[in-house]
C-alpha cells in the first residue's frame, strides 16, 4: 500500500462519509469490475467520466471519486479502502484477530481470547473472524496485531521437529 | 545389550513427548509480498530491527537491511526458491551471529560458520554477533610488537605491527594473495590464529590455496572461511564481519590473531548489488553513499587491546585489486586511508622479475618502526635511502656510459639490494635471517659478487652461519638487538665464507 492511498483513506474518515457507504462502494466497484475499468481509462474524458460518477453516486462519496480521477488516482480506490478501514478500527480502538481452528471453539475459550487480546493490546472491542483449517491437525491458531499465538498440533509438531534436528546457526 | 521391544520405545517416545517443553510465546509474523534476486520484502513485523534475523516458512533466514513506513527490506541468506508472495515470515529477535569456538580452527567454513570440507560438524563454544562496535580508545594499547612476514621486503621497510591494518594493493595477477599467503605461512609456531576470508573468489583458487596451507602444515592454525563467486551477494556482503566475528572471538581470549580479506573490492561490489537492489540511490561508480562506512567499521574492529583485556591483537590484511594500476579510484582510495599503510604491487615489476612486486616508493607503513625489532631497525636503517637513490641514479645514468667510480658502486649496491628483496612463494626468511642479509648488504659484502649468482651466495653465506656461528643467529632472536660486536662477528664470518 502507497503512502498516498493512506492518505486518502484518512481523509475519507475525516470528511466523515458514512461506514455503511463506504461499503456498499467497495461492494459495487467489486461486483461491477468494468466500473473501475471505465475510471482507469485515460482515452475517456473527465467530463464523461464525472457524468457516470454523478449518475451512481452522490454528496460527498462523487466528489471524492471525481478527485480521484481528476488525479489520476482511481486506481488506489481498493487500497484507500482498505487504509480507510484500517485507520477507522484505529480510531474506535478495534483490534481484528484471527482464530484458525479444527474443532470450533466453546463460547468461554472465546471470550478468554477476546478478554486476553483486550488486555494484551489495551484496545475496547476485538473482532474475532473465525476460520476452518483442516491442515493444523488440531487446537488453535491466533493471530492479531501482527503476532501469532500458535496453539495447533501442526505447529508443536515443526516445533519439536526444529528441536530434535535443528542446529545453532545464525 | 537386551534387546529393546518396539512397545518398549513408543512408551519412551511417548514420555518425551509429554515431558515436551512447548514454546507458547507470541511470534511476531509478516507476509512476504515481494522476493527476488536475493531480497524479500516483507508486510507487518513492524517492530524488527535493522540487522535482525528472521526465518522464512521454508527455513531460509534472512536479515533485515531496510526499514520503511509498512514494509521491511530483507537480504536472504539462501536461495529464493520456495519463498513467494503471502510466505509467512517470522521475527527471531536476534541479531546475525555466528557460532564461535577453538573447534574452528584447521577448518573452512562458510559465511554462516557452517563447515564446507566435508569433516563433520563443529563444536563451538560461544556464539557471536556479526556486528560488532569496534574497542574503544582505552580499550587500546598502541602496535608495538611486530607481526612478522617473513618477506625481507616487507620486514625491513614496511614492518606490521600486531594489531595493525596494511592494505595489499595491486593489479590482478601481481601477487597480492601470495603476500598474503607469505605471511600466513611464517606464522608457523609463533602462536598466531590465522584467518585466510575469501570473497567473491573462484572456488578452484580457494582450493589451490587450502592446498597449499595443508602442503605447509599451516592449515593447523588457521581458518579458511569463503564465500565463492557463486553464492549469493548477501552471504559475501556478511562473510568479512563473520570472519571479524571470529578473529574477536580469540582475541578477547588474549590470542594475536592475523585475518586476511581478499580482496575487499569484490566485497564492495557485492555490497553495491545488494544497495541497489534494495533502491539505495547510488553515487560515484553506483555504490551507495555508504561505501566508505561499509569497510571503516569492519576495519576499525582489528585492533591491539590493553593488558587489562588481555592484551590480544588482531591484524588485518586487506587486499584491493586495482584496474591498470590506478590507486585513485573509488574504492582503493577510501581502503587507503583507512588503513594503517599500504603494501603497493606492480606488475610492471612483477614481469620484470621483481617478486614480490613490492613498489618501494608507494608502499608505507605509517605504524613503521614502532612495530620493528631493534636489530632490524638497525639493519634496515639506510635500505630506503639507499634504494630511492640508486632508482634517481638509474634513471639519470641510462643513458650515459661512462660513470665515475662512486656511481659505478652506487648503482651496484642498489642492483645487489634489489637482487635480494626478490624471494620464491613460501620461502620466509626469519628474524636472524633477514638481519644477517642486511648486514652483510651494509657492509657491501655482496657487491663483489656477480649480479647472477648473489642469490646463490646469499642463501650459503646464511647456510654457512646457521651451521658454522649458531650463536649468532640464536642471541639475534633471543635478544631482538643488533650488537656491534654482532656486526662484527657476521661481516668476520661472511668475510670467511667468501674467502673459500
Amino acid at each position: 500500500m502507497t503512502q498516498t492511498a493512506n492518505n486518502y483513506g484518512k481523509v475519507l474518515y475525516d470528511i466523515s462519509i458514512s461506514k455503511e457507504e463506504i461499503e456498499q462502494t467497495a461492494k459495487l466497484i467489486k461486483e461491477e469490475p468494468r466500473l473501475l475499468e471505465i475510471l482507469q481509462d485515460p482515452t475517456i474524458g473527465k467530463t464523461k467520466k464525472y457524468k457516470i460518477i454523478d449518475r451512481i453516486f452522490d454528496g460527498k462519496m462523487a466528489s471524492f471519486l471525481k478527485l480521484l480521477c481528476k488525479y489520476g488516482r482511481i486506481g488506489q480506490l481498493a487500497d484507500a479502502f482498505t487504509a480507510y478501514h484500517e485507520y477507522y478500527d484505529k480510531q474506535h480502538g478495534i483490534l481484528r484477530g484471527q482464530v484458525y481452528y479444527v474443532n470450533p471453539l466453546e463460547k468461554a475459550e472465546k471470550e478468554q481470547i477476546v478478554q486476553f487480546l483486550k488486555e494484551k493490546f489495551s484496545c475496547e472491542n476485538v473482532l474475532l473472524e473465525e476460520e476452518r483449517d483442516e491442515a493444523l491437525l488440531g487446537g488453535y491458531l491466533l493471530k492479531a496485531g501482527g503476532i501469532e499465538y500458535d496453539f495447533s498440533y501442526e505447529g508443536r509438531l515443526r516445533q519439536m521437529e526444529k528441536k530434535l534436528t535443528g542446529r545453532w546457526t545464525l | 545389550m537386551s534387546a529393546i521391544s518396539a512397545s518398549d520405545i513408543i512408551s519412551i517416545l511417548k514420555t518425551e513427548v509429554e515431558n515436551f517443553n512447548w514454546d507458547a510465546r507470541e511470534r511476531e509474523v509478516g507476509t512476504v509480498i515481494w522476493v527476488g534476486d536475493g531480497i524479500a520484502t516483507i508486510y507487518g513485523i513492524d517492530h524488527a530491527m535493522y540487522g535482525e534475523i528472521v526465518v522464512f516458512d521454508n527455513g531460509v533466514k534472512g536479515m533485515v537491511q531496510d526499514i520503511r513506513k509498512n514494509e521491511i527490506g530483507c537480504i536472504l541468506f539462501g536461495s529464493d526458491t520456495g519463498i513467494k508472495e503471502g510466505t509467512k515470515v517470522t521475527r527471531t529477535k536476534k541479531k546475525a551471529g555466528i557460532p564461535v569456538g577453538s573447534g574452528y580452527i584447521g577448518r573452512i567454513i562458510n559465511a554462516l560458520g557452517e563447515p564446507v570440507d566435508g569433516k563433520g560438524e563443529i563444536p563451538f563454544e560461544d556464539y557471536r554477533p556479526i556486528e560488532e562496535e569496534a574497542p574503544g580508545i582505552t580499550q587500546r594499547k598502541s602496535v608495538n610488537t611486530p607481526l612478522e612476514t617473513g618477506i625481507l621486503s616487507i620486514d625491513s621497510m614496511f614492518p606490521i605491527g600486531r594489531g595493525q591494518r596494511e592494505l595489499i594493493i595491486g593489479d590482478r595477477q601481481t601477487g597480492k594473495t601470495s603476500i598474503a599467503l607469505d605471511a600466513i605461512l611464517n606464522q608457523k609456531g609463533k602462536d598466531v590464529i590465522c584467518i585466510y576470508v575469501a570473497i567473491g573468489q573462484k572456488a578452484s583458487s580457494v582450493a589451490k590455496l587450502v592446498s597449499t596451507l595443508e602442503h605447509h602444515g599451516a592449515l593447523d592454525y588457521t581458518i579458511v572461511l569463503v564465500s565463492t563467486a557463486s553464492e549469493p551477494s548477501s552471504l559475501q556482503y556478511i562473510a568479512p564481519y563473520a570472519g571479524t566475528a571470529l578473529g574477536e572471538y580469540f582475541m578477547y581470549q588474549g590470542k594475536d590473531v592475523l585475518i586476511v580479506y581478499d580482496d575487499l573490492s569484490k566485497h564492495a561490489v557485492a555490497y553495491r548489488a545488494l544497495s541497489l537492489l534494495l533502491e539505495r540511490p547510488p553515487g560515484r561508480e553506483a555504490y551507495p553513499g555508504d561505501v566508505f562506512y561499509l569497510h571503516s567499521r569492519l576495519l576499525e574492529r582489528s585492533s591491539r587491546l590493553n593488558d587489562e583485556l588481555g592484551g590480544g591483537s588482531m591484524t588485518a590484511l586487506p587486499i584491493v585489486e586495482t584496474q591498470a594500476g590506478d590507486v585513485s579510484s573509488y574504492i582503493p582510495t577510501n581502503v587507503i586511508s583507512i588503513t594503517d599503510g599500504q603494501i603497493f604491487l606492480e606488475s610492471d615489476l612483477f614481469f620484470a622479475g621483481m617478486r614480490p612486486a613490492v613498489n618501494v616508493g608507494l608502499s608505507v607503513s605509517r605504524v613503521g618502526g614502532a612495530a620493528q625489532t631493534k636489530a632490524m631497525k638497525k639493519a634496515s636503517g639506510s635500505i630506503r635511502i639507499d634504494l630511492a637513490q640508486y632508482r634517481e641514479m638509474e634513471v639519470f645514468t641510462q643513458f650515459s656510459s661512462d660513470l665515475d667510480e662512486s656511481t659505478k658502486q652506487q648503482l651496484q649496491h642498489g642492483n645487489v639490494l634489489m637482487e635480494l628483496l626478490k624471494q620464491p612463494l613460501a620461502h620466509p626468511l626469519s628474524l636472524h635471517e633477514q638481519v644477517m642479509t642486511l648486514c652483510i648488504a651494509n657492509n657491501r659484502i655482496f657487491d663483489a659478487v656477480e649480479m647472477k649468482d648473489v642469490k646463490e651466495f646469499q642463501r650459503g653465506i646464511l647456510e654457512f652461519l646457521d651451521r658454522e656461528y649458531p650463536q649468532i643467529g640464536y642471541e639475534i632472536e633471543e635478544k631482538k638487538v643488533l650488537t656491534d660486536e654482532l656486526v662484527e662477528k657476521i661481516i668476520e664470518a661472511a668475510k670467511e665464507y667468501k674467502s673459500r
